[in-house]
């Protein structure tokens, strides 16, 4: 029985990976959307921001050492290309047990991209369904997912930047 | 080799599927597309020897393989989702009852979204406030997921969103950290919850949850419904009907531009019976949860104080009868997770009964982006009741050019009964976490863990000073490779084998899928994350791992 699920999954696999609408060329309007709470009580709505921006999803915990090393590489993408068109918002996957570090954390370093609690899964289960961290999702301006990135590299910042770059139509060189 | 074939497939096809990102699209007319979303995760384990003392035989242990596989789809079109999790496990020779074969749909759900209103037809997760009155979430670290699988509602107006729940709690039946069959608890629960900001700077949030037990005649009938099991022989006895949680929390943010406040309380009432020779009598107790935070900001210095005073607050799922009595596999779920108040991975034993604080400062130094910070954490009736737990630890947090860090971190934690006259735990740890880019396409990730522990002082046939470690040196070479060697060590007393080397291999093959190979021993023990805690086995052998996503 095992054999055979595997079979039909991989043969799933396969198919999906010939028949993939694939990179830059897919257009997707209707991810799913959520709204959450940001750390001012105020919301946050992704539809708010899809297909006039390029939205970037990353998300992260307050006890994973990786998604901290990468914050401040967030931040300085956020200050550079905000005003280009690039969204970061940045999920916190802490339960309720670490919640209440996710505010300091985010304040005592000056942070200043959007960042939500993700309280019930809801968010993870649409965007990242091993909830795994760090992963980051660039979206384009079409609305189509076009880079996840699973895992935090510190030597692949510069691409990560010339994908922003690339996304927001600005020289990728 | 059945089971080759198997792996060999399954890794073709992961290696064949280096797409780019995207999802699979199908056109339905007039411009409309059904996305398809897929994430297929393998793992299969050879155990040199298998660590499980429940299995006598030393040749029921040995060379033990085994198979797991998670399956997500997610099928989008216009407002609909359904999602889809296809858990599996195999054992082609299985070491014993408890380790079996399945096959199953772990999660199913249609979900609706109708403009404001979110409707859920199926397994959704749910967490209530700071997850005091309902926590049913994802778990990976220490291998538990758990799902309401029933009806969901959330409703949002203006200021206000609504939170509406029932159905029967879903546990992931393949556990993904001993490897055996888990049933699932099928407790049917009510829930709900209010929450607004009625004016900027104030939330509120009011919540009740009902839970029907295994002997409340409501549950009973539903379970029967739904194919649920009997319950002819109860444990111990004692028969549990329903616990009741009430409570509601608020929270002040931006109070003069610098401090955030936060504060919730939940009741707890529990209804049972005990059988006894002159019948059954009444079984009920009470408990309660009181926690608040507040964070304060005024200049460099940022401070976090936290206070927890939680009393017979322990909100777990129902034993279940059958495995439990026939097979021994005695898990139960948490569906509360109250902040603990500790590191994340603490090895916190008692977060029911107890009454304590924290605090802890963060100072960014000068004409830097570095911090420094200290915190301190105090603990009433910590491990057990007349006990107490201190610890307190600091550091120092350097922030680099893209993506460089390194933290520096050491500690003391003390856990003592007094008027046993017993230093249960006295430990010192030193942990570091360095991340650096040699150039592009190739830098370190380094982790250090060490602690010199000391066990059960005053109690001279059950003293033990040990140390304790895990470690590890990542090499990441492109976007491609990534190589690791991991060290870990743990010389206590009981321990007869000390050391456990490994190493990883990871190749990615695009950039959301990937292979991973490690070989070599990792250490078990209690593990925990965010106060749920369990006992890992440690493991010798090879495990294969692959993730992939379109």
């Amino acid at each position: 029985m095992i054999r055979t699920l595997l079979s039909v999954a991989t043969a799933l696999i396969l198919t999906a990976g010939c028949g993939s609408s694939g990179g830059a060329s897919s257009t997707n309007n209707d991810l799913p959307d959520f709204t959450a709470y940001d750390l001012d009580g105020g919301d946050v709505t992704l539809s708010s921001h899809l297909n006039r921006e390029v939205v970037m999803l990353s998300f992260w915990a307050t006890y994973c050492e990786p998604c901290k090393a990468e914050m401040p590489v967030l931040q300085d993408l956020h200050a550079k290309y905000a005003a280009q068109g690039l969204k970061v918002i940045s999920i916190s996957l802490d339960g309720p047990e670490t919640q209440a570090l996710v505010s300091p954390y985010i304040k005592k370093h000056g942070y200043t991209f959007s960042v939500v609690v993700d309280e019930d899964n809801g968010i993870s289960q649409a965007y990242n369904p091993n909830a795994s961290a760090p992963y980051l999702v660039l979206i384009g301006r079409d609305g189509a997912i076009k880079k996840r990135i699973l895992g935090f590299q510190s030597s692949e910042v510069p691409q990560l930047e010339r994908d922003v770059r690339g996304l927001l139509g600005l020289d990728a060189s | 080799m059945a089971w080759l074939r198997v792996v060999l497939a399954a890794s073709i096809g992961s290696v064949l599927a280096s797409t780019p990102a995207a999802a699979v699209e199908f056109s339905v007319g007039d411009g409309d597309k059904i996305t398809l979303d897929i994430t297929e995760s393998l793992f299969l384990d050879w155990h040199f020897e298998l660590e499980d003392p429940q299995i006598v035989a030393a040749e029921d242990r040995e060379n033990v393989f085994d198979l797991r596989n998670r399956l997500n789809l997610r099928l989008r079109y216009d407002m609909w989702t359904l999602g889809l999790r296809f858990d599996a496990a195999w054992f082609p020779s299985p070491p014993s009852s408890q380790y079996q074969s399945d096959f199953r749909p772990e999660e199913i759900y249609l979900r609706a979204r109708l403009g404001k209103t979110t409707l859920t037809l199926g397994d959704d997760f749910l967490s209530l406030g700071r997850g005091m009155a309902l926590s049913l979430r994802k778990f990976d670290e220490v291998g538990f997921t758990t799902t309401l699988r029933g009806l969901h509602a959330l409703i949002r107006t203006g200021r206000y969103r609504t939170r509406i729940s029932a159905g029967l709690t879903n546990a992931a039946n393949v556990d993904l950290v001993e490897e055996k069959f888990v049933p699932d608890p099928n407790d049917l629960i009510f829930a709900a919850r209010f929450e607004g900001t009625p004016f900027k700077g104030f939330k509120f949030g009011v919540q009740g949850v009902d839970i029907e037990r295994r002997h409340s005649s409501l549950r009973e009938a539903v379970a029967g419904v739904v194919g649920g099991d009997d319950d002819v022989d109860p444990i111990n006895n004692a028969k549990t009907d329903r616990s009741v949680i009430v409570g509601g929390n608020i929270e002040l943010l931006s109070l003069a531009d610098a401090i955030d406040i936060y504060a919730e309380f939940n009741y707890l009432q529990n209804f049972g019976r005990r059988l006894t020779a002159a019948g059954e009598v009444d079984n009920d107790s009470d408990g309660y949860a009181l926690y608040m935070s507040a964070t304060g900001q005024a200049g460099p210095l940022t401070v976090l104080a936290e206070g927890k005073r939680y009393q017979r607050f322990e909100v777990a799922s129902s034993l279940h009868p059958d495995t439990a009595q026939q097979q021994g596999v005695t898990q139960t779920f948490q569906y509360v997770t109250p902040p603990t108040l500790e590191r994340v991975d603490q090895r916190v034993i008692n977060n029911t009964n107890v009454t304590g604080a924290r605090l802890r400062l963060d100072y960014q130094l000068p004409d830097s982006k570095d911090q420094v910070f200290i915190s301190g954490a105090y603990f009433i009736d910590a491990p057990a009741v007349d006990e107490f737990t201190l610890h307190t630890f600091g550091g120092w947090e350097r922030i680099g050019a893209a993506g460089d860090r390194l933290l520096v971190q050491a500690g003391y934690r003390h856990e003592e009964a007094p008027d046993a006259g017993i230093i249960r735990v006295r430990m010192f740890h030193v942990d570091v976490d360095w991340f650096y880019a040699f150039s592009e396409h190739l830098d370190l990730q380094f982790h250090l863990n060490h602690e010199f522990r000391s066990k059960n002082i005053g109690a001279a046939s059950l003293e033990d000073d040990y140390i304790e470690g895990t470690s590890y040196l990542t090499f990441n070479v492109g976007e491609s490779w990534s190589f690791t060697g991991q060290f870990e060590y743990l010389t206590e007393e009981s321990n007869d084998s000390p050391l456990f080397p490994g190493a990883f291999v990871q190749y990615n093959i695009n950039d959301q899928s990937f292979v991973r190979l490690f070989g070599g021993r990792s250490k078990g023990g209690l593990k925990c994350s965010g106060g749920v805690c369990r006992v890992f086995p440690d493991f010798e052998g090879i495990k294969f791992e692959s993730t992939i996503q379109f």
